[in-house]
């Protein structure tokens, strides 16, 4: 079911493309109902709001296959940031975010979109069978981020994630709203609290929101 | 074209009963009512079986018109700037340059030779991974191939297309070397099996049954997987990609909606729906389907959309249409195996495209999917022809689930879905087990729960191709009957066409024909009585 109640218009659309069956709406899901289900294929795209402090975030989950690119044009369009997913088992999914998705995003948004990369399936990497390289996937990601500036992001826009043990996949999206929305250290706090549930006194007020360094 | 040919249907007169020789002597009794005006139906009155025509069927052209109906709908709306569909040239009417004889005799000896040879070679001839599942690939009781007119692989039913390029290839010698002799290839029957050939323009589709289905009704479902795999492509770019290679590899359009080609097969195996043209509706009080429908009409009055639908565990709850445009009942279905198919509706609401082929075979209509209540039982769709309205129709949903839990209308959905329909024994008809009881007019169908004797699934496959067999009896091309009445060893059929309605009636072996002929006026009384629960018999516009 969809998030009721909520009119006001999104502060953010999140879009996250990638080649057929890479995990996309697994990423997804991980990310707003906060664990793991196998899902069905996605038909066209599916539409999600999610609150992030003050903010309302619209993402849009999409199918990869090729018959429903006619969409792509609605999607893209305005999306502050874009979730370009790969299965790092596999070379030729992150070929087509080259050959495809990207110039794709860069149409629609007319190069103002955050892109971030993102490498699924993290647990089912068997060690020696890595495709892609992190320093090559890295050094795209700059590549194609050309206008952004590096010195205000903690690191690269480049995670390798796991929706099935929960890797990163959080940590992606608060990257991307630390990018494209950021929040005072009041609202931060608030949000914190409120995502727990709980009023939080252990913890110094002046926390400092620092988290595990991403992927690498 | 379909809305005319309706008409025309409606116009026939009524002509002389041809009644099989049984009920002959007793027709008299059978009281035939005077076919009702309907004036505001909901679906295109349906082509029946007979109207839908096998002739039309095998026309390679058939389907093939481009309609142009969302351009229409486009420009009327004075926003050119989206428009979904190419425009195409229409093509002529309906080619009757094809000669459609029988295959001469001792050519489809030969024929039959070559297939039987390829088909049923000795296992050993035939590796079992060949077909990645071996000897029991053999036995499977209907095969669907799709293949491009090149001989590509498409699709198949059972097994890897890609193993099975051989036989595709014979498929494909079979269709080109009847058709160089200006003819057309519609079936073989080798032994048990069917083989059924729907040509079209860069597709062709062939069944291999041993199961009961007639060569109508095989070709009635070929058909309708072609238009399944229209719905996901359109026609425009099906021909587009054709034109610009003929060997193209359609699997890679396809991919991801084979599976609703498999899910449409196995509805079709076991929903009678299908083989009526029929929409079976969800039974409501009349006031309550109403009240649903007026909360669609108050809150989703937006520019472009075309339809809105609420559909509940394969049925209809409600249909709001454009005034000036219907939708067929094979649209109908499709989008019920969309529904159906996919769960992945049930996780957040969905924006697709869909094209409707009946509707508009050029174009894509757009989709937004979502279910209404928690137990995702309610699915509701808004079919636009305007790409960006997304977010108007998310809000039009938001009110009318408001309204519709306000108002009591999705429980009253639920309370149907629960009651599980109604028992044969409420109609009060003794011996009476199970009946279809279509209305021709609205292309609705009703039917009862499945009772004992049919609870196993042996049993209601028995019981489907009893009604198979019936239908088949009664709208068979070479001789259609008016009335049938079919003594069996375990149940008795009767089987009753008028211009207003088709009947297939089911009654225990015992009963003689004149209890019958009464249990069927009482039935149909009764059905009269229960008419505006079971039926949409007004449709509600925009």
């Amino acid at each position: 079911m969809a998030t009721p109640g909520i009119k006001k218009k999104a502060d953010l659309k999140v879009i996250i493309l990638g080649e057929y069956s890479v995990g996309k709406t697994c990423f997804v899901n991980r990310y707003i109902e906060g664990k793991f289900e196998k899902t069905e294929a996605t038909i066209g795209a599916a539409f999600f709001l999610k609150q992030w402090g003050p903010y309302n975030v619209a993402v849009w989950d999409t199918a990869g296959d090729e018959r429903f690119s006619g969409l792509s044009s609605f999607y893209c369009r305005n999306a502050g940031a874009a979730i370009l997913a790969f299965d790092l088992c596999i070379e030729n999914t992150f070929e087509t975010l080259k050959s495809r998705f990207v110039p794709l995003v860069d149409q629609a948004t007319e190069d103002n979109c955050f892109k971030v990369i993102v490498g699924t399936k993290l647990d089912l990497l068997k060690p020696g069978k890595r495709k892609v390289t992190v320093d090559e996937a890295r050094k795209y990601s700059r590549e194609i981020n050309p206008n952004v500036e590096y010195a205000k992001l903690k690191h690269d826009p480049y995670f390798e994630t796991s929706s099935l043990e929960g890797i990163n996949v959080d940590e992606v999206f608060e990257y991307i709203f630390g990018h494209c929305l950021p929040l005072s250290d009041v609202e931060r706090i608030k949000m914190k609290n409120k995502n727990r549930g709980t009023v939080d006194l252990g913890e110094s007020t002046a926390m400092t929101p620092e988290k595990k360094g991403g992927c690498c | 074209m379909d809305e005319s040919e309706g008409k025309e249907a409606e116009q026939v007169p009524p002509s002389v009963r041809n009644p099989d020789s049984a009920s002959a002597s007793d027709q008299d009794d059978f009281v035939e009512p005077a076919p009702e005006e309907i004036k505001n139906a909901v679906l295109v009155a349906a082509d029946t079986f007979e109207e839908i025509n096998y002739d039309d069927l095998v026309n390679e052209d058939y389907d093939s018109h481009p309609s142009g109906v969302i351009h229409a709908i486009v420009r009327s709306g004075s926003q050119d700037e989206h428009s979904s569909s190419e425009h195409n040239d229409t093509s002529t009417g309906e080619e009757s340059s094809e000669d459609h004889n029988e295959i001469p005799k001792d050519l489809s000896a030969a024929l039959n030779d070559v297939v039987l040879k390829e088909l049923s070679a000795p296992v050993e001839e035939i590796e079992e991974d060949e077909y990645g599942k071996g000897s029991q690939w053999r036995q499977e009781k209907k095969h669907i191939f799709i293949l491009s007119s090149s001989g590509k692989p498409i699709y198949s039913r059972h097994g890897q297309e890609d193993k099975l390029v051989t036989i595709m290839g014979v498929l494909q010698a079979l269709i080109s070397f009847v058709s160089a002799a200006k003819d057309s290839m519609r079936s073989i029957v080798a032994g048990d099996h069917k083989f059924v050939f729907l040509v079209r323009e860069h597709i062709y589709l062939v069944a291999v049954s041993k199961g009961l289905e007639s060569v109508q009704q095989l070709v009635l479902q070929l058909s309708y997987i072609y238009n399944q795999i229209l719905s996901v492509l359109t026609f425009t770019s099906l021909q587009k990609i054709f034109k610009q290679r003929r060997n193209y590899d359609l699997r890679r359009m396809l991919s991801g909606s084979e599976k609703f080609i498999d899910n449409l097969l196995n509805l079709m195996d076991h929903d009678p729906s299908f083989k009526l043209q029929a929409v079976r509706c969800l039974p409501l009080d009349s006031p309550v389907r109403e009240s649903i429908a007026q909360s669609i009409i108050q809150h989703a009055r937006v520019k472009d959309l075309v339809f809105a639908i609420i559909l509940a565990n394969n049925q209809l709850v409600t249909l709001v249409r454009m005034k000036k445009y219907f939708l067929h009942p094979m649209d109908l279905h499709l989008i019920i195996n969309l529904v159906n198919a996919s769960e992945s509706f049930k996780a957040a609401e969905s924006w697709t495209p869909i094209c409707l082929p009946k509707f508009d075979a050029s174009g894509f209509l757009q989709a937004h999917i979502s279910y209404l209540d928690e137990s995702c039982q309610t699915c509701m769709l808004l079919l636009s022809v305007d790409r960006e309205s997304f977010f108007i129709l998310s809000e039009c949903k938001k009110k009318i689930q408001e309204r519709l839990i306000k108002y009591n209308g999705l429980q009253a959905i639920s309370d149907s879905l629960m009651k599980t329909s109604y028992s044969c024994q409420q109609c009060g008809i003794s011996d009476l087990r199970h009946f279809l009881y279509k209305s021709r007019s609205m292309a609705q169908y009703t039917s009862p729960e499945l009772e004992a004797p049919y609870l196993s699934d042996e049993e209601q496959e028995r019981l489907f191709g009893l009604y198979l067999y019936l239908h088949n009896r009664i709208h068979t091309s070479v001789r259609p009957l008016k009335i049938l009445y079919h003594v069996g060893k375990h149940e008795t059929l009767l089987g009753w066409v008028t211009q207003q309605f088709e009947l297939y009636a089911v009654f225990g072996p015992l009963i003689t024909k004149h209890t019958a002929i009464g249990a069927i006026n009482k039935l149909l009384r009764w059905i009269k009585k229960e008419e505006t629960r079971l039926f949409i018999l007004n449709s509600a516009t925009f």
